[in-house]
């Protein structure tokens, strides 16, 4: 990186505190800390929301697999637009009318205080783990690509998030949010520009997505009914549904957002706002990882993206190996080079035409190979290493930006990197401290102390678990790996939390033994699932959904051989709130 | 005799029924380009 970049980082870095700091309003009260005063306009908290669910790995990461397998990803959001629908009609205007601060404190109202701590400590454990990763993918990359010392990446992530979440609370989130968002989509802008126009002037891009199109690149929807298979049209619709369900409607880390809106019109809107623009911003983030695909078809790069394994390979008793298949791929590289000109300077001809499928059989050939000389470099590492799901693909847009991006833009986009990683932690540690306080500090240690106590103490909540957030990035950024086996983690529990909160909204029958029992039952079903040999390739967008059936149905059977619900539904606490 | 202006009726929320449509069909309009985007290109 050159000075300039350095500066943009830098100046960015400053930036954000500082507006973080001074966009806060009325934080000594716990209304104005926790929610906001319920003040913010509709188009802040949608992009909020927004922001809480971006984060720096879906920026690498997401561009990384369009590069290394196309747009399937993009099924995964298939069932949020229709999600938000629901909630807008039943969980938004029942958290907002029903004035809590968290989700879990329905769950006491309608259930019982074990129910609530039950739900709270498995959104604290999961949380506070997840904050973690998504400080560490980021820092993990962003050291490696750059040379940057692990630790101070992290810290340089971490400690601006903790300060202005700690002194601005959800307004100093919120607004910081809306900044980021903006920094990100226009260093996205900025990186698709630069892709389009890093292009050969023969090949244009119509040209260039015919090419990739023929590799498979842009085929986004599969409509085969397969369970084991991760993204179809199906996972994304019905496993999708019940996870945006659950992550958006049960989770405080997004359940706080849309409590700071003006009315329940905005908080609405807020959700909306995602249900038009998700799967279009996802679908535009994926499309530039297929335009980087086509942009290293033309433009040499590593045979490898991890310039730190590749130095432990050739640094091994395999480096001769390495070295030989560097020779091959140099070679394949320039006949693929050579094939995918041939192929978009054919698409002026009939697609039917034998010249243009001679054309396209020789591209698809020469990308076979240069799949193959690549595989067998991963498996080089993968031996040295020892380290069996080694994958590069994460590496793939930071390489291009260091390598291809024009001086400022560089740090523009490590600048739209940290900012992704910092809007997606600071609303979790907003969530996380909000939940540590009503959930129990409140509710168990001191329930009737004033305002001040619980906002000095949601304070060093905040930094708690802060600093527990950047002491698990440490740790994760040891074991490598490990990031996609707690990204898992994460996602085992989505679907037994919407089921509880189905039996608590929208039965009349459940009570808290049954819901407590449904939320275990649930839980153990799906890690069943995820780890039982008969059962583990089922796709973990299915997961959302067995987690969800399960907790109902155990939680109705137990309800009713305990008696039902004793308060009789009557009860305002247990009932959608009519609109 | 002038009359007293009418009480202000109680706030009414917005009907969103339309929106929701047109999030469905955007959402169909999404998938439908998205698939000829493989299609066209593939």
């Amino acid at each position: 990186m050159r000075w300039l970049d350095w500066a943009v980082v830098v100046v960015y870095l400053t930036w954000i505190v500082w507006s973080g700091l001074r966009s806060s309003r009325r934080t000594n009260e716990m209304d104005g800390y926790f929610r906001a005063n319920r003040s913010l306009p509709w188009w802040a908290v949608g992009l909020s929301v927004m922001a809480t669910q971006l984060s720096a790995i879906t920026l690498v990461g997401t561009t990384g697999q369009a590069y290394a397998n196309g747009m399937r990803f993009v099924q995964f959001y298939f069932g949020l637009p229709l999600a938000m629908i629901i909630l807008s009609l039943t969980v938004v205007p029942f958290f907002y009318r029903s004035g809590v601060y968290t989700a879990y404190e329905y769950l006491e109202r309608r259930f019982d205080v074990k129910t609530r701590s039950l739900a709270a400590v498995i959104f604290l454990a999961q949380r506070g783990l997840s904050c973690g990763v998504i400080i560490a993918a980021p820092a993990i990359i962003l050291s490696i690509v750059l040379g940057w010392n692990i630790v101070l990446t992290i810290l340089a992530i971490g400690v601006p998030t903790i300060a202005y979440t700690m002194v601005g609370g959800v307004q100093a989130v919120t607004w910081t949010d809306v900044k980021q968002m903006a920094v990100v989509l226009f260093a996205m802008s900025a990186a698709i520009a630069v892709l389009i126009f890093g292009l050969p002037h023969d090949v244009s891009v119509g040209s260039a997505l015919h090419v990739a199109g023929a590799v498979g690149r842009l085929t986004a929807i599969d409509t085969s009914f397969n369970l084991k298979t991760n993204y179809t049209i199906w996972s994304g619709l019905i496993g999708g549904l019940f996870l945006s369900l659950s992550y958006f409607g049960c989770d405080q880390s997004q359940v706080q957002r849309y409590l700071t809106a003006k009315s329940v019109g905005s908080a609405r809107h807020s959700l909306l706002m995602s249900a038009f623009v998700k799967i279009p911003l996802q679908a535009g983030i994926l499309i530039a990882g297929v335009l980087t695909f086509a942009f290293f078809l033309f433009n040499k790069n590593p045979m490898l993206f991890n310039p730190v394994h590749e130095r432990t390979v050739l640094a091994s008793a395999r480096a001769a190996d390495y070295r030989a298949l560097e020779a091959q791929y140099d070679q394949k590289f320039t006949a693929r080079e050579a094939a995918a000109r041939a192929l978009a300077n054919a698409q002026g001809l009939d697609h039917a035409s034998p010249e243009y499928g001679q054309a396209r059989d020789g591209f698809v050939k020469a990308q076979a190979d240069v799949s193959a000389v690549r595989a067998a470099a991963v498996g080089i590492v993968k031996d040295v290493t020892h380290d069996s799901t080694y994958t590069d693909v994460n590496y793939v847009f930071p390489t291009f930006i260091l390598s291809y991006m024009p001086i400022g833009l560089v740090g523009l986009m490590i600048a739209a990197i940290i900012s992704a990683a910092m809007s997606a932690s600071s609303g979790e540690l907003n969530a996380l401290a909000t939940a540590t306080v009503m959930d129990f500090y409140r509710r168990h240690i001191n329930p009737k102390g004033p305002d001040s106590a619980y906002l000095r103490f949601s304070k060093f909540a905040t930094a708690g678990w802060g600093i527990f957030a950047c002491c698990v990035a440490f740790y994760a950024a040891n074991l490598g790996s490990l990031i996609e086996v707690v990204n898992k983690f994460g996602s085992l529990f989505y679907g037994s939390m919407l089921g509880v909160f189905i039996l608590a909204i929208g039965t009349k029958s459940a009570n808290g033994h049954g819901a407590f029992a449904g939320l275990l039952v649930g839980l153990a079903t799906v890690f069943a699932f995820t780890f039982l040999p008969a059962t583990q390739d089922v796709g973990y967008l299915w997961h959302n959904l067995i987690g969800a059936v399960v907790c109902v149905v155990v939680g109705l059977i137990v309800s009713a051989l305990t008696g039902g619900n004793p308060s009789n539904q009557s009860s305002e606490t247990h009932r959608f709130t009519r609109t | 005799m002038p009359q007293a202006p009418a009480p202000p009726a109680p706030a009414q929320e917005q009907d969103l029924t339309r929106t929701y449509v047109l999030v469905v069909v955007v959402e169909a309009i999404v998938l439908a380009g998205l698939y000829w985007l493989g299609r066209y290109f593939g």
